[in-house]
């Protein structure tokens, strides 16, 4: 636990985030797909990795912010962002059905739906202090 | 497949993995993901299989991280 606070407090940067939130945020804009690249599997699957590298820098900080290992107010900076990772699943549940009956057009729409929220929760963390590069 | 983006995003994941290593946490599914985007920019077609086996995580993930806080 002393390590874990050590490398919190050695990570902190602004309103008690840590440099993976930071990251997380970053990485979740890096898979571009242009409207003449049709979503199938393999954009899925890119996209859902990414944010499956986001969501596990996201859970750690949860976990170190429940164990109070950071200041007090990344409880708050939590439930701002949940406020849009908790419209995330039903958009991607759309998103997959989409791809799996190889509905291009609509998977399109409803992949930019996902990458709009991710944009939407960019914001939130880049408003709740978090510096994006 | 945006080879130029993906090699950010393993430079990023990358990243995030250390920063949950050095904070004594699991970092496993953020290097299996990394691994995953590299295997899928290899592959011709990411199967059906695969692409259950992502969902599921992701979807734990989603879940974990959405959990209403204790006050």
């Amino acid at each position: 636990m002393k390590k874990l606070l050590l490398s919190l407090l050695l990570a902190v940067t602004v309103a008690g985030c840590t440099p993976a939130i930071q990251k997380v945020t970053d990485g979740l804009g890096a898979i571009v797909v242009g409207v003449n690249n049709p979503i199938g599997n393999n954009e899925l699957y890119a996209l859902e990795n990414s944010m499956i590298v986001a969501f596990a820098g996201l859970n750690a900080y949860r976990k170190t912010c429940v164990a109070g290992a950071i200041p007090a107010s990344c409880k708050a900076v939590i439930r701002r962002l949940q406020v849009h990772t908790r419209k995330i699943p039903p958009a991607l549940n759309r998103l997959r059905a989409f791809v799996k009956n190889n509905d291009r057009v609509n998977a399109l729409t409803a992949y930019n739906e996902v990458k709009a929220m991710i944009d939407l929760f960019k914001a939130e963390a880049s408003a709740s202090g978090v510096k994006t590069q | 497949m945006n080879y130029e983006a993906i090699f950010q995003l393993i430079q990023k994941g990358l990243s995030v993995a250390e920063a949950l290593v050095e904070a004594g946490t699991v970092a496993l599914p953020a290097i299996k993901a990394v691994q995953n985007i590299v295997d899928g920019a290899i592959q011709e077609q990411v199967t059906d299989e695969q692409l259950v086996v992502t969902h599921a995580q992701l979807d734990s993930l989603i879940a974990e991280f959405n959990i209403e806080l204790p006050e």
